[in-house]
């Protein structure tokens, strides 16, 4: 230990003996705004996991519902991808047969100018 | 439960000292007081859940930081009052002057850390104290009353452990050399 060490430690000794000589209504602040300190971080504690118990709680009370509704959501989602799958099947399947009896011109189809024959079609 | 519990004792602990280092810094028994304070419950507030080991650190930089922002206030305040008294009619420097002086005076006698005073050795000390530049001030309290490492006091400072070196020496040269002259020490 040297010298700044030795002084330092002699000036900490001086201070710490000073600590008991804080008046009493120092004192008495003190402890008042640590026990609202604690008081706080207990309130803060509390509030924290009862919030955590009221949203458990809230999610077993409702287990069924939120079950039934997730079951809705895919059967409507079932049925609309199986609409829109028959949809192409009958579209592909009226474009095959224009195609085949000749009602649907093979070229026209394929080069683009569908909107003309059927327009000559009308006409 | 348990944490507030060891965050009540670890406050017990050190709240003393605490409000000895604010009132150091500031020189204002309320203004220390309120420091303490803000410092506790915002340790609290944030803090609780941390691990206790952290405690000490986290207090001294949420200590450091309020005594620094009350510094700030001040010196907005003081800016605003002195602005505010060119343009009050009927004052002039020597008014200012007296004003300063009573004030400095009341603040004196006041003062926690005067009225407690029961020694020679510790009002000697705690004005050498008060003489360091907040920076040493803050070094030395934090390095030998608190007792943190110089790795813990640069964290806390928000500096290098280099400049927690040379503010803590040059704090120690200080005291020493105010010491000295006043009778204190012999070498």
């Amino acid at each position: 230990m040297d010298n700044q060490d030795i002084l330092a430690k002699k000036i900490i000794a001086e201070l710490d003996a000073d600590l008991s000589t804080i008046p009493a209504d120092a004192l008495q602040q003190l402890r008042v705004a640590r026990e609202r300190a604690c008081l706080h971080a207990r309130q803060h504690t509390h509030t924290g996991v009862g919030h955590s118990m009221v949203l458990m709680d809230k999610l077993r009370q409702h287990r069924m519902g939120l079950l039934g509704m997730a079951l809705i959501m895919v059967l409507f989602s079932s049925l609309v991808m199986w609409q829109s799958n028959s949809m192409t099947d009958e579209d592909t399947a009226s474009i095959d047969t224009g195609l085949l009896t000749g009602d649907l011109p093979v070229n026209a189809y394929l080069d683009g100018h569908l909107s003309k024959w059927v327009n000559n079609d009308i006409e | 439960m348990g944490n507030t519990h060891t965050l009540e004792q670890f406050l017990a602990e050190v709240e003393r000292r605490a409000y000895r280092q604010a009132a150091f810094a500031v020189r204002d028994d309320q203004a220390a007081l309120d420091i303490v304070q803000d410092a506790m419950m915002k340790l609290a507030e944030k803090y609780n859940n941390r691990p206790p080991a952290e405690f000490p650190m986290l207090f001294q930089r949420i200590l450091q930081n309020t005594i620094r922002d009350y510094y700030r206030r001040q010196k907005v305040r003081n800016y605003w009052v002195t602005a505010l008294s060119f343009m009050t009619p009927g004052r002039n420097a020597e008014d200012d002057e007296e004003v300063l002086e009573y004030d400095q005076v009341a603040d004196e006698k006041n003062s926690p850390v005067n009225s407690l005073i029961t020694g020679k050795n510790f009002a000697l000390i705690e004005s050498a104290i008060e003489k360091l530049s907040a920076r040493q001030r803050e070094a030395f309290l934090l390095r030998y009353w608190e007792e943190m490492d110089i790795a813990e006091t640069a964290q806390v400072m928000g500096c290098s452990e280099g400049s927690v070196k040379t503010h803590c020496s040059r704090a120690v040269q200080a005291l020493a050399a105010m010491l000295k002259e006043k009778g204190m020490t012999d070498g």
